[in-house]
């Protein structure tokens, strides 16, 4: 074989797997193997629950039950929609003047820390301490009385600590509160 | 003249035993003036109420001492307030807020505490971080929070107000003082309402010196 044939076959195998290299890159060819195929997520249980949302007014402790959907594995999205109805709830029964979005729930299971961050701060800037702390104790009492087994919450506003001039969120508050 | 030098020196030493210092920090500073209170703002109304008590102290108590952390024109940070309240060795701290309250005239009791309660070695030279400074003093602060509580609702069959408290929760303008440190906060329904709670306030705390 001369050296010119040689140099051209060479070529032309390059020029072949270049094409193929991309078209795989790109995916205009898909190649399916079997030890690629990965096991598909069987379809989390979701069933729907009635659930006890607490709140005080009037001085007053109250409940309303509400029926939501209870994701069984995904607990972050539990706590999720319990903490949308528990401000829901609150703008109904007119305690909040405005409404508070749940941005995003996050667990951290090595401080069993549930993050919640919220969309604006709870309170009303006319707000006694101790209103703001009720607020704060009824979402926890919410959280922990619908089985809810994580030991400390922390707020976020923004996907920041909530800061506030009265409370002080710079560490997560036990799930149990304070109240003696 | 020898003799003179030591009597000088106890009598110096007495006042050092007997007189007491309390401290107190009233909401906001030159830049933020607090809740709204009808037509007057928190900030003013607490360093009103502050001076006041300070006043009527002085007058039945002249080793009670009692200074105002942020008087009028200044502006520090929590941790710059906490710094400097450390630095100043008082035997409490209270800090006064006030707010709105509709039904009745209302008075809370509060201090700074956080689950689970504190264990610390206060004899070893440890780090402390800020937020957990209240953990050195905490056995003192519940003791007066109660002597405090209990003397303030003492006087709720004569004034028309409620004593609630003491709460232990976790508070901001407490965050880093080593002090025993107090939070009360007053439901006004007017904005001079602040003067029924002058005299008994400034008695309970007389009757606290005593005890601190």
């Amino acid at each position: 074989m001369t050296h010119e044939k040689k140099t051209t076959i060479i070529a032309f195998a390059s020029c072949i797997f270049g094409v193929l290299f991309y078209a795989i890159q790109y995916e205009y060819i898909i190649i399916r193997s079997s030890l690629a195929v990965t096991k598909q997520q069987p379809n989390p249980t979701i069933t729907s629950r009635v659930c006890t949302i607490i709140y005080h007014q009037n001085n007053r402790v109250c409940f309303e039950t509400v029926r939501l959907e209870w994701p069984e594995q995904d607990k972050a999205r539990t706590v999720f929609n319990l903490t949308s109805n528990f401000f829901d709830t609150l703008l109904h029964e007119g305690i909040i003047m405005y409404r508070i979005s749940v941005q995003t729930v996050v667990h951290d299971p090595h401080t069993n820390t549930i993050y919640i961050s919220l969309d604006r701060t709870p309170f009303e800037n006319q707000w006694s301490i101790y209103k703001k702390w009720l607020l704060v104790e009824d979402l926890l009492a919410t959280l922990y009385k619908n089985n809810i087994a994580f030991p400390y919450v922390q707020l976020l506003v923004n996907h920041q600590p909530l800061s506030d001039s009265h409370l002080d969120f710079s560490r997560a508050w036990p799930i149990q509160g304070f109240i003696r | 003249m020898l003799y003179l030098f030591f009597a000088i020196s106890i009598a110096l030493h007495t006042t050092q035993i007997f007189c007491k210092t309390i401290l107190f920090d009233v909401v906001g500073d030159a830049y933020s003036s607090g809740r709204i209170i009808q037509e007057s703002f928190e900030r003013g109304i607490t360093l009103a109420y502050a001076e006041a008590v300070q006043k009527r102290c002085a007058q039945f108590n002249s080793d009670l001492s009692i200074s105002i952390v942020n008087p009028a024109g200044s502006q520090y940070t929590q941790l710059e307030k906490a710094h400097k309240i450390n630095c100043m060795h008082a035997d409490l701290v209270i800090s006064i807020h006030c707010y709105q309250e509709q039904i009745s005239p209302s008075l809370y009791i509060y201090h700074y505490g956080y689950e689970p309660l504190p264990t610390l070695n206060t004899n070893s030279l440890i780090w402390c971080p800020y937020n957990k400074a209240y953990t050195i003093n905490f056995s003192k602060t519940q003791i007066y929070a109660l002597e405090l509580t209990h003397t303030l609702k003492s006087y709720e069959t004569d004034v028309s107000f409620y004593v609630h408290g003491p709460f232990i929760i976790p508070l901001t303008p407490l965050v880093g003082i080593v002090t025993p440190a107090l939070l009360l906060e007053l439901g006004l329904i007017t904005e001079k309402n602040w003067h029924n709670f002058v005299g008994i306030f400034a008695d309970a705390l007389l009757k606290l010196a005593i005890k601190i």
